[in-house]
């Protein structure tokens, strides 16, 4: 193909399927339409139908884990996969034969995606990181400042785009700040469905490309809870995509100064909104530009460039101006990556390298779910490699192909950051909100290329063989799926709702935990400095309003107030202690019984409750708050402070 | 779309836009707050299409990529527009808000309206031939309608199933004690007790203050009902406060207690 024919034919509406391919003929072994319309109109509703009963499964295994209902629980991955591969086969399918419908697919998609997520916890904010935003939209609507100070996520202060969002609408509708959060963050997932599908399609020009590769990117780490919560990067992670489509509308005839000013608009909002986000844009925008750059002379393009200078000069000014922390911020997780890459070097992989203790006990998650993640890394390899091929012999000479491949290339980096580092779990799913937009383009291309073609008339053998091929899509749609959430959030001890679990994020929210937060805002106001456990430190940070302290282990190991003690008080000027006894009956969920614990994952048994009850028997400390499991500790005067 | 179904390039419809944005941002600023969320939802909404419109025009873009820009467009002004006013010193609240989404809006309404017709309707236009209508066999409207009742019965079903056992999940009951000084000088102590029990409780709180006689107080508390005594406590003194459940009136159930001033010091 020449780089003329990759120019783009719109208005999406009007696009065929592949100018210079037939429609492919019903699958093998489904039973052909009528007609064609009859085909079409059929299958849509029952797809509505059938993905709506997948979300009331996954329902049922939510409420199982809330009541400790029996077997229940285990109608949550058959939930999801009824509400996935109904429509990644519909999508995959050669009977999509209309865009609008492609697009319903993908709003389908995006409504049980969005109540599956939100019926995890219907009627509060649970998630940590959730919390964290609540917290900083709850100081603008009573401050009516930007400034207000957020323990729980201090960088937050720094990139206010959601919490400006969040506030705005809350202040102006009177709905609470959990009421808002929860529309916002199902607005900016509707966003990104919308953005993900025009970006993809003024790329690829080609609407079953597009439909496909969003399909594909839903099944993502992060896609269906991390990356849907009301944070700063799902604010950041639209925009970004507005801004890479506003570039690629540059290319096309029409109106240079409105696309301009999206394209800064854009700009501006990912760069007030998220730092990661921000660097991603900057690099992107930058591969863009070099390779407009890269052309001969005559097709030589310059725009991407300007765009790649405006956002770094932007995202600069900001993060050297206004976001003066970001490197104390980020710090920690730059040392984490180095000391990793050091292991490296000695031998030392994943779990092994610098941070976690050589006897570690890992809580180990399913064999069929460490399966399913290597089954969809390998199948998506297998894609990006195949697409990535497609694409070079057909469209190289496209400006945009090579940084294209180059980022679905990075599946690669992102697999080898799960076994190299000691963290790379988390990282590679963070990196794969990313990553995944080339990832699904690409495989969306190579999958479009490997269509089912030909389900003419048989013989009983190749029928069988016919069958097994229209059975492989299906399998591979559940493998993907399956393989990207067990690899991305929720953990799997997490996946469902139920009782107090220690040291597990949002299973960790209780009315204990959040009783003593709000009384230590409400009795003690905000901003105190406090050492204390995971599931204290986000409880008092976000909804008691607390300036909690991490890495605080030396204050429970039994020792009461020795030197090391001490120092430590004195130096993090810790002015509370929250003591929580259930540390003494489980293991932490999440390797780490205190937040920032450098040497996680070393537990064999729980804390002994000796140590936990150390600190109050010290001199001169007064228990303040007592209900049960929480005791609540004033430090204050008493030979911690000698 | 042809010109005569797209309301947005008669100036007619654009004047009314106009004089209505001002009115429905005097609404969100002022109003009662159902009646405000309207005029602020409808002076986004708006936002969105004339903003879009004024930016990009039509011509060249599909309908996603408009329904996209309408929708991104409103949210980057409120976040934007925020951060501009916080950086000014404004004091941000629901007015300002409402004055900065009415501004946004009639702009753009007025930008739609300076730039006349668009160039894509300028041309005369063929009127477009009418399709006949046919009506959908009855078998595919049954198909469609009872499938989508059925899938919005389901979904009303999984919402209400979740909602009602994240309500009802049940925790282990439990109750509340705290002390703490109060006042610039502490000389008092604030007593509290909150229950947090399943059914109506009777407690037994005493307070032991120095090495005096612990006085006690007995009462009864519903779930989610909070007991508060303060009582004078001079800084020098030790404050013990036990609570017990009158079912158990001998086993301290919940334990508090303030160190005097210097206690560290052995004083």
């Amino acid at each position: 193909m020449n780089p003329g024919s990759f120019s783009v034919r719109l208005p999406a509406a009007v696009l065929p399927g592949r100018p210079d391919r037939a429609a492919a003929p019903p699958a093998a072994g489904l039973p052909g339409p009528a007609n064609e319309a009859g085909g079409r109109t059929a299958s849509f509703p029952l797809i509505v139908l059938l993905t709506s009963l997948g979300t009331l499964a996954v329902a049922a295994a939510y409420a199982a884990g809330r009541e400790g209902w029996p077997y229940l629980g285990a109608l949550y991955w058959p939930g999801l996969l009824l509400v996935y591969v109904p429509i990644a086969l519909r999508a995959y399918s050669s009977r999509l034969t209309r865009p609008a419908e492609g697009f319903a697919l993908l709003l389908l998609l995006w409504v049980q995606q969005t109540l599956i997520f939100r019926m995890y916890s219907p009627l509060a904010l649970k998630f940590p990181d959730e919390l964290q935003h609540w917290r900083g939209t709850v100081n603008v609507v009573h401050s009516g400042t930007l400034d207000q100070a957020n323990y729980s996520l201090p960088i937050a202060v720094h990139y206010p785009g959601l919490e400006a969002l969040g506030a705005a609408v809350s202040a102006s509708t009177g709905l609470s700040v959990t009421a808002t959060a929860f529309i916002v963050a199902a607005v900016l997932r509707l966003l990104v469905t919308c953005v993900l599908y025009v970006l993809f399609l003024r790329i690829s020009t080609d609407w079953r490309v597009a439909t496909l590769a969003c399909v594909i990117y839903a099944a993502g780490p992060h896609y269906l809870f991390f990356d849907a919560m009301y944070i700063y990067g799902s604010l950041a992670l639209p925009f970004l995509l507005l801004a890479v489509w506003a570039v690629r509308l540059l290319r096309s005839p029409g109106r240079a100064a409105g696309r301009w000013a999206v394209l800064l608009i854009a700009i501006g909002v990912v760069t007030v909104s998220h730092h990661i986000t921000s660097f991603v844009m900057v690099a992107l925008l930058g591969s863009l530009a070099a390779a407009g750059l890269s052309r001969p002379r005559p097709d030589r393009e310059l725009r991407p460039l300007v765009a790649w200078l405006v956002a770094t000069a932007a995202v600069l000014g900001w993060s050297l101006l206004a976001a003066g922390d970001l490197v104390s911020y980020l710090r920690p997780v730059a040392a984490e990556l180095w000391h990793s890459m050091a292991g490296l070097l000695h031998g030392r992989l994943g779990a092994a390298a610098a941070g976690a203790a050589p006897n570690a006990v890992p809580l180990g998650e399913p064999l069929y779910e460490r399966v399913a993640t290597i089954g969809a890394l390998g199948i998506l390899a297998f894609l990006v490699l195949w697409g990535s091929r497609r694409l070079w012999r057909e469209r190289h000479a496209e400006p945009w192909a090579l940084p294209l491949i180059g980022g679905a290339l990075m599946i690669f980096v992102g697999v080898a950051l799960r076994i190299a580092v000691s963290d790379g779990s988390e990282l590679s799913g963070r990196a794969s909100t990313f990553i995944y937009i080339p990832v699904a383009l690409v495989a969306a291309v190579a999958l479009r290329g490997m269509r089912p073609r030909d389900s003419g008339r048989h013989g009983a053998g190749r029928r069988s063989l016919a069958l097994v091929g229209s059975a492989a899509p299906a399998l591979a749609a559940a493998v993907i799926l399956m393989g990207g959430i067990a690899s991305g959030w929720p953990p799997y001890w997490d996946r469902l709702p139920g009782p107090y679990l220690v040291s597990g994020f949002e299973r960790s929210v209780d009315p204990q935990g959040l009783a003593a937060a709000r009384w230590a805002l409400g009795a003690l106001g905000p901003g105190h400095r406090w050492a204390e456990d995971s599931a204290a430190y986000t409880l008092l940070a976000t909804i008691g309003d607390q300036n909690t302290v991490r890495d605080v282990g030396v204050l429970f190991d039994g020792k009461g107030a020795d030197a090391a003690a001490r120092f430590f008080v004195t130096h993090e000027d810790i002015q509370f202690l929250a003591i929580d006894l259930r540390d003494s009956t489980q293991l932490p969920a999440s390797g780490a019984y205190f937040p920032g614990q450098p040497n996680a994952v070393r537990y064999r048994s729980p804390l002994p409750r000796t140590d936990l009850e150390a600190p109050g028997q010290v001199a001169g400390m007064s228990r303040i708050y007592d209900s049960g499991d929480i005791f609540l500790y004033d430090l204050r005067g008493s030979a911690y402070e000698r | 779309m042809s010109g005569e179904r797209d309301r947005l390039i008669r100036s007619g419809w654009l004047i009314a836009v106009l004089v209505a944005v001002p009115l429905l941002g005097v609404v969100d600023a002022v109003g009662p707050r159902p009646v405000a969320a309207l005029g602020f939802v409808a002076n986004l909404t708006v936002l969105g299409m004339a903003s879009g419109r004024v930016l990009l025009g039509r011509a060249g873009l599909s309908a996603v990529e408009r329904a996209t820009v309408a929708l991104a467009l409103p949210i980057a002004v409120l976040v934007l527009g925020t951060i501009a006013a916080g950086a000014l010193g404004f004091h941000l609240d629901r007015r300002l808000w409402a004055v900065l989404v009415a501004l946004a809006a009639e702009a753009a309404a007025a930008g739609v309206l300076s730039q006349g017709r668009p160039d894509e309707s300028r041309e005369p236009r063929a009127r477009p031939r009418a399709r006949p209508r046919v009506r959908p066999p009855a078998g595919r409207v049954l198909l469609w309608g009872g499938s989508l009742a059925a899938a919005g019965g389901v979904l009303a079903v999984a919402v209400a199933l979740s909602g009602w056992t994240a309500a009802h999940q049940t925790y282990p009951a439990f109750s509340a004690l705290s002390a703490i000084r109060m006042g610039s000088t502490e000389r008092s102590v604030q007593i509290q007790l909150t229950s947090e029990e399943t059914a109506a409780t009777r407690f037994i709180v005493t307070i032991a203050v120095g090495r005096a006689r612990p006085e006690s107080s007995t009462f009864r508390l519903a779930p989610g009902v909070t007991w508060r005594k303060t009582v004078p406590v001079p800084r020098s003194a030790a404050v013990r406060v036990v609570a017990y459940r009158g079912s158990a009136p001998r086993v301290p159930y919940r334990e508090v207690h303030l160190a005097a001033a210097g206690a560290a010091d052995g004083g």
